[in-house]
Parts: C-alpha cells; structure tokens; sequence
C-alpha cells in the first residue's frame, strides 16, 4: 500500500479535500433527498474553496505588507482627526 | 538594530544558524512560535473550562451557566491587568489569582479545597489537546542545546511559568531548555521591554551576545531590538493560511450547522509531526470511518446518560472497535463525573441462538431468521445455526416425510410448499420441541452463567451496543434470558438498524439504530447499507468469533471458532489487511474526542458532516477508494458454505460498491443511476 504524507496535509482532509467537499455540495443542491441540502451555505463553501486552493499568497501579501497597512491606518486616522 | 521578518520557518532557522554561531544565548517565544495551536483564537479554551467549572457548580447545587463563569472570569482578569497596568509597565494578569477571585464568588463557602488545582489541571489538559509543537524548532533546539548554548522560552502570557513548564516538558522540549519565564511570574512583559531587562539581571545575560526568535514583531522584534537583542520574527505565511482557513470554517460552524463537524475534523487533523507518511487505508480509517464510528459512540453516550443507563455491553465482535473508541472518546467528552460501566461480551447469533432455544423451542419465525441468508435451504442449515444435534432430530423429520435436504427456502427452485407445511407441522408437536429445549439446556445454562459473572442481571437497564442490523443478536439474548425474572431491561443501540425482519420490541427489550435506523426516514444515513460489511469488518475484533457456550463440569465454557481452518485463515488475512484502518479509527477517535472536548458540540450537531462524509464516501466514492475499502472475505458464520441462487447472486454482484474497478471509473453516471434508485427505494418504503 502506498505510504503518503497526507494523512490529511495540514488543513486538507485527505478524500475529502476542498473539490470533493464543493461537488458534493453542488449535488445536494441538485439532489435533495440529503439531511443537509440546506444550510451549508454558498458564501462560505467558496470563501473556503478559495482560501485552501490561493490562500497562500493571500496569507503571504497581507503579511508582507501589514507594517505598511497599519502605517497606512495610521495616517488615515491622523487624517481624519 | 532592526528586527529582521521571515515569512517561512525554513528560512528562519537557516539565518538563525548562522547568527547563534556567534552569541551565547537564544531566547525564544513560546505560543505561535515553538506551539502553534489547533485552534485560530486562543480564547476558546476558556469555553471547556468554564463549561467544567459549570458542572461542578451544578453538582453542587450551584446552578451557574457557563457563560456565567466566563464572564466573571474575563471580570477578574481584566480587573486584575488593569490594577497591574497602573502599577507597572506591563497590563498582566496570573491565572491563579484571578482564578481563585473567580471561583470564590461562584462557589462561596461551597468551594472545594483544592479546587483551582482540579481547574488547572483540567485547563492544562485541553491547553495540550490543541497546542503542537513545531516540529523544525525542536530540531533546531536539540542543536542549539547540543552546542552548549543557554536556551530560555519566554512567554508574555497569564500562566505562570510552573504551567508553562509542564506544557514545555509534555512537549519533550525541557530537556534543551535552561529556564522557562512567563510574565505572570512578575508582572513584567517582554511587550514593554521589562521581561528582557529582568532576564538579563535574573540570568546575568549579555544582550550583545543574545538572539530572540519569536513572532510578535512588537514584543518579540522591535522591543528586543531596541535594548540591542538580536531578533528574529516568523510571520508565518503557511501557518497563516491554515489559521484563516481554521477561522473561516469557525466562523461558518456559529452560524450553520453543518460545518460544526467540519469544523471538529479540521481541529482533528495531524499537524507537524503528527502528520506522518501513512498507509492509504490509514487514512481512510482517520477521515471516514474513525469520525462516523466515534460519532455514533458520542451518541451512545448522550442517549445513555439522558435515560440514565449506566451498565453498557459492548456485544463481539464489533463491540471490540465501539469499546476501544469509547475509552478514548469518554473520559475527554465526559471529564466531570464518571457514569458508566462497560465490559465485552462474548455473544454471536449463533451461540446465542442455540441458547434461545432451549426456552423457546424452535418457532416459526426462527426458521425464517435461520433461512434469511441466501445460502442457507434446508434443515441442514436450520441444525447449523441452531447448533442441534441432526441425528437425534432425523427420526422425527422422518415422521413428517422430511429429509435433512427438503427445501424451505422459497428462493430456490427445488422448494416444495409441501414441505414447508410438514415442518409447521413438525413445530407444533410438543415432544419435538422438548427434544430442541432438551439439546439446548447446556448451552442455555453456560450462558446464563456466564452473564451473572458479567453481572448482567444485577442491572435493572442495560445498553447493548453492536454494529447492527437486525438486532438478532439481542432478540436471542432475550428470548435465552426470558425465563428469568431480574433480567434488566435491554436497550439495543446499533450503529445501523436496517430491520430486514421486524424486530418483537417490548416494554422491556428495545432496539434504536444510532447512525441510521429504518424506522426514519433518513436519506443519508440510509447509504451505510450501500456496503454493511465494510463497517462489520472494519470494526471486528481481530479474534476468532464464538461458537457457543457449553457447561465444564460446574463452570461455563465459551467456544471459540477454530483459528487454523480455510474461513479463519480468510479472515485473518482480512483483519492484517485492514489492521491500518483500524489503527486509523482508533487514532482518528482520540482526535475526535480531544477536538470536540474543546469545541463541546453534540451528537446532533455533528449529524450533518457525517451524513456528508457517507454521501461522498459510500453513494460518490472514488475507484480506488472502492478498491482499497471492499473486503476481501466476509465469514458468516450463519451461512451456509453454498453457492446462492443465480438470480440472487446476480443482485448481489450488481451493488456499487461490487462493481469493478473499471466500471466505477469509465461508466458516466454509474453513481448517479445507483443514488437515484436508492432514493425511489427509500420513497416507497
């Protein structure tokens, strides 16, 4: 049997990673005689979907730039005063 | 002198090698750097806790919700950083002095002694279950610790150092590191510089010859930096994608349900080293069957306390995985007091069989439960599951112009509705029946001593868990008992209870499928049928099965199966096959237990992700998934060794989870086809 490191990645459930999760969604939309064709949310599935497949360069960015964001902040408020 | 930023661990370390070649001391942060946590805001460990010190006010006669208690908390702490920030440079606060403030007011002169003691003990307990330490910096530690240089952890936090001490030794770290300072020890943080200056003063440090890494570019860069520190900050890009994704999926459990148990599988997931390479049906134990197995013991456990059922048997051999996941699942969902009691039994349908016949005799009904399976046709097969003697039983099968090989089965095609008719009529002579009661009485009497010695009939309730489906086991446990006036009322709790053959519920006898139950109409649960063995052989005890009970002298004897024959041997092979699955569900319940002992949701709760995880996993699996998952052999002891009718093995072949690797991967809409018809089957039931 294969070994993998991917008992899960680290935030992926392995067999059931974000793509599974959004097609089962789109199937309980589609079929629902599911207990959970309600109330899972779109907002929420693709805010996931987009924070597992480019919430890398998105964590990268907003880290790389918060001491010019807060600088930024900071102006702004001094601004406005 | 600037702090420098690295927006990965990897090189952080790298640089970090180099400059420590040249100092004396490294000093690092303890949370978010050397731990990370599971969980995005570390807030919610205060929630188990007071949830804990909730409980224990209750059983006191305190009656006190747990917002309550957090609340009051956060007034004393906040109090406490306040009178401290007036005083000092920093704003802390000690977690034993606001504590006992806390506890003084909700319990009054109730208040155990030692109470703080059990509180932080228990705190300490969930503060482990999410913090992991980062596998690269214990690493680099050793190596620092190795080269001879001084290693300190500095933490600006409310625990005073002796608490961060016991998480720094759980951790394996200690033995690198010469002193762990928390400001909660006096009230002077690193945030305002006054930690630095007291370590340098307390250890006799030289700052020019000192490196700190830690991931607060305040308190951990430019404070150090300022009083000439060499610092080091993570701002960890990866680590802050996983807490996004940690938040997000938090943020969407408090407002829907259905990602609550998202939400608890995201917490159970293996970080740093815990995330090993692993066999795939390692996996597939951790991430499938492991969250639907400890579900269903969490509703065990929720259903038992609610009716106040404290003695619960785990029935064989199932009960083996339900009760190695309940005694990790159980003492972290259920820490306050301890309810239940739970032993193994040693049952099977057909030793228990055999036992049942000796007070009733062998019905109707039981005939129809002996020829259930497909294989099984004539009195060969009746004999077989019953455990009787067919020699003594001949000359009365004569009587009646029965042979061992008249057909009863309606499924086959040398069935005679003659036949059927002269065995009613064998049924109802009574000396016949006293023959079946006479064969079985050994049996019967082996039993019943063996449940006095589990002390089955000292109960009044009893939770029997098994696996599932028709409760047979339990109808037999019954019936074997029912000549007995103290046996406890019976309350069956099967994972799945497809109730193929009704099941004769009384007062005092009662069967409820936990995870799925025919008797609801319930969608998604309803696929675990898609492939019962999976989950009988998932959960099997990787032992031989019971034969029966026979009496030694004056004690019971329990007859297992043979270890050494062609079946046993199958299935020996089948249990080192899924021996990583299993070892996946066992892990994956400790997980489970450990996430939801900080997140506190309820089986209900939960309900929706698992009814998710089966939809996907059982009605939309992948090839390979099928192909690694399906059992290679399933004994069953009730069957007969023959082939089943063709037209019933041609449906047995057509299930899903039967067909081929290539046809579950070539076949467009081949799932589809399968979930539709199985959702006309549920409607017209």
């Amino acid at each position: 049997m294969k070994q993998r490191k991917t008992t899960t990645g680290n935030f992926q459930i392995s067999g059931m990673e974000q793509g599974r999760i959004m097609r089962g969604y789109m199937r309980t939309r589609m079929i629902r005689f599911g207990n959970f064709g309600d109330g899972v949310g779109a907002g929420n599935m693709l805010k996931l979907a987009l924070l597992h497949w480019v919430g890398y360069p998105i964590a990268w960015l907003s880290l790389r730039f918060e001491p010019f964001y807060i600088r930024l902040r900071r102006r702004l408020a001094r601004l406005r005063h | 002198m600037n702090p420098e930023t690295f927006y990965h661990i990897d090189s952080l370390i790298r640089c970090g090698r180099e400059i420590a070649a040249d100092k004396d001391v490294v000093s690092f942060d303890l949370f978010d750097t050397l731990f990370i946590r599971r969980i995005e805001n570390p807030d919610i460990v205060k929630i188990p806790v007071a949830r804990f010190i909730a409980i224990h006010a209750n059983l006191l006669d305190i009656s006190v919700p747990w917002l309550h208690v957090d609340s009051v908390r956060s007034k004393y702490e906040n109090a406490q950083r306040e009178r401290n920030g007036a005083a000092g440079p920093d704003h802390e606060a000690r977690y034993d002095d606001y504590m006992q403030e806390m506890l003084e007011e909700i319990f009054g002169d109730k208040l155990p002694e030692g109470f703080l003691q059990t509180v932080a003990d228990y705190e300490m307990d969930i503060e482990k279950s999410v913090l992991v330490v980062r596998e690269p910096f214990r690493a680099w530690l050793r190596e620092l610790h190795d080269a001879g240089k001084r290693v300190f952890i500095a933490s600006d936090i409310y625990l005073p150092s002796k608490y961060l001490k016991e998480l720094v030794e759980w951790a394996g770290l200690s033995p690198y590191v010469e002193q762990v300072i928390s400001s909660a020890d006096t009230f002077e943080a690193k945030a305002s510089g006054a930690g630095f200056e007291r370590m340098e003063r307390d250890y006799g440090l030289d700052k020019s010859r000192w490196l700190h890494v830690g991931d607060n570019p305040f308190s951990d860069g430019l404070r150090p930096a300022d009083l000439g520190i060499t610092a080091l900050v993570l701002r960890d890009a990866r680590e802050k994608q996983r807490k996004m994704i940690a938040r997000d999926i938090n943020l969407a459990a408090s407002s829907k349900v259905f990602w609550r148990g998202r939400n608890l599988h995201q917490l159970m997931l293996p970080l740093e080293a815990e995330n090993q390479p692993r066999d795939t049906l390692y996996t597939d134990g951790y991430n499938f069957l492991g969250p639907v197995v400890s579900y269903f013991i969490q509703r065990v456990m929720e259903h038992t306390m609610h009716r106040r059922i404290q003695r619960i048997y785990f029935l064989s051999r199932e009960g083996w995985m339900f009760q190695q996941c309940w005694n990790r699942i159980e003492p972290h969902l259920n820490p306050v007091e301890k309810f239940h009691q739970t032993s193994y039994l040693h049952v099977s349908r057909v030793a228990l069989a055999q036992a049942a016949c000796a007070i009733k005799g062998l019905p109707r009904h039981y005939i129809e439960i002996a020829l259930l399976p497909a294989q099984n046709r004539d009195f060969r097969d009746i004999a077989r599951v019953y455990g009787l003697d067919l020699e003594r039983l001949r000359p009365w099968l004569e009587n009646v112009g029965l042979t061992e090989e008249s057909c009863f089965a309606p499924i086959f095609d040398d069935f005679d509705e003659k036949d059927s008719h002269a065995l009613d009529y064998l049924l109802a002579q009574q000396d016949f029946q006293d023959e079946i009661k006479d064969q079985c009485a050994d049996a019967n009497h082996a039993l019943k001593l063996y449940l006095e010695e589990q002390g089955f009939f000292d109960q009044l309730d009893v939770a029997l868990v098994d696996v599932g489906w028709m409760g047979t086991i339990q109808r037999f446990l019954y019936d074997a008992v029912s000549d007995r006036d103290d046996r406890p009322k019976m309350h069956g709790l099967l994972m799945g209870a497809t109730r193929g053959v009704p099941f004769p519920e009384t007062e005092d006898n009662k069967i409820e499928g936990l995870l799925y139950d025919a008797n609801r109409f319930e969608f998604a649960p309803s696929l675990v049928t898609y492939a019962l063995d999976l989950f009988e052989d998932a959960c099997r005890a990787p032992r031989a099965g019971l034969r029966g009970y026979r009496m030694n002298g004056e004690n019971y004897e329990l007859v297992f199966r043979k270890a050494d024959d062609a079946a046993a041997l199958s299935e020996q092979a089948q249990d080192a096959y899924y021996q990583p699955l299993r070892q996946g569900m066992l892990d994956a319940a400790e997980a489970f237990a450990r996430a939801n002992s900080v997140l506190g949701y309820a089986g209900f709760e939960l309900k929706y992700w698992i009814d998710f995880i089966l939809t996907n996993r059982m009605a939309f699996p992948k090839a390979d998934e099928v192909a690694r998952l399906r059992n290679q052999s399933h004994l069953d002891d009730y069957a007969a060794d023959r082939k089943p009718p063709a037209a019933i093995a041609k449906r047995e072949r057509a299930a899903l989870w039967k067909k081929s690797a290539a046809a579950l991967r070539l076949l467009p809409g081949l799932r589809l086809k399968y979930y539709f018809a199985h959702a006309l089957r549920m409607l017209q039931k």
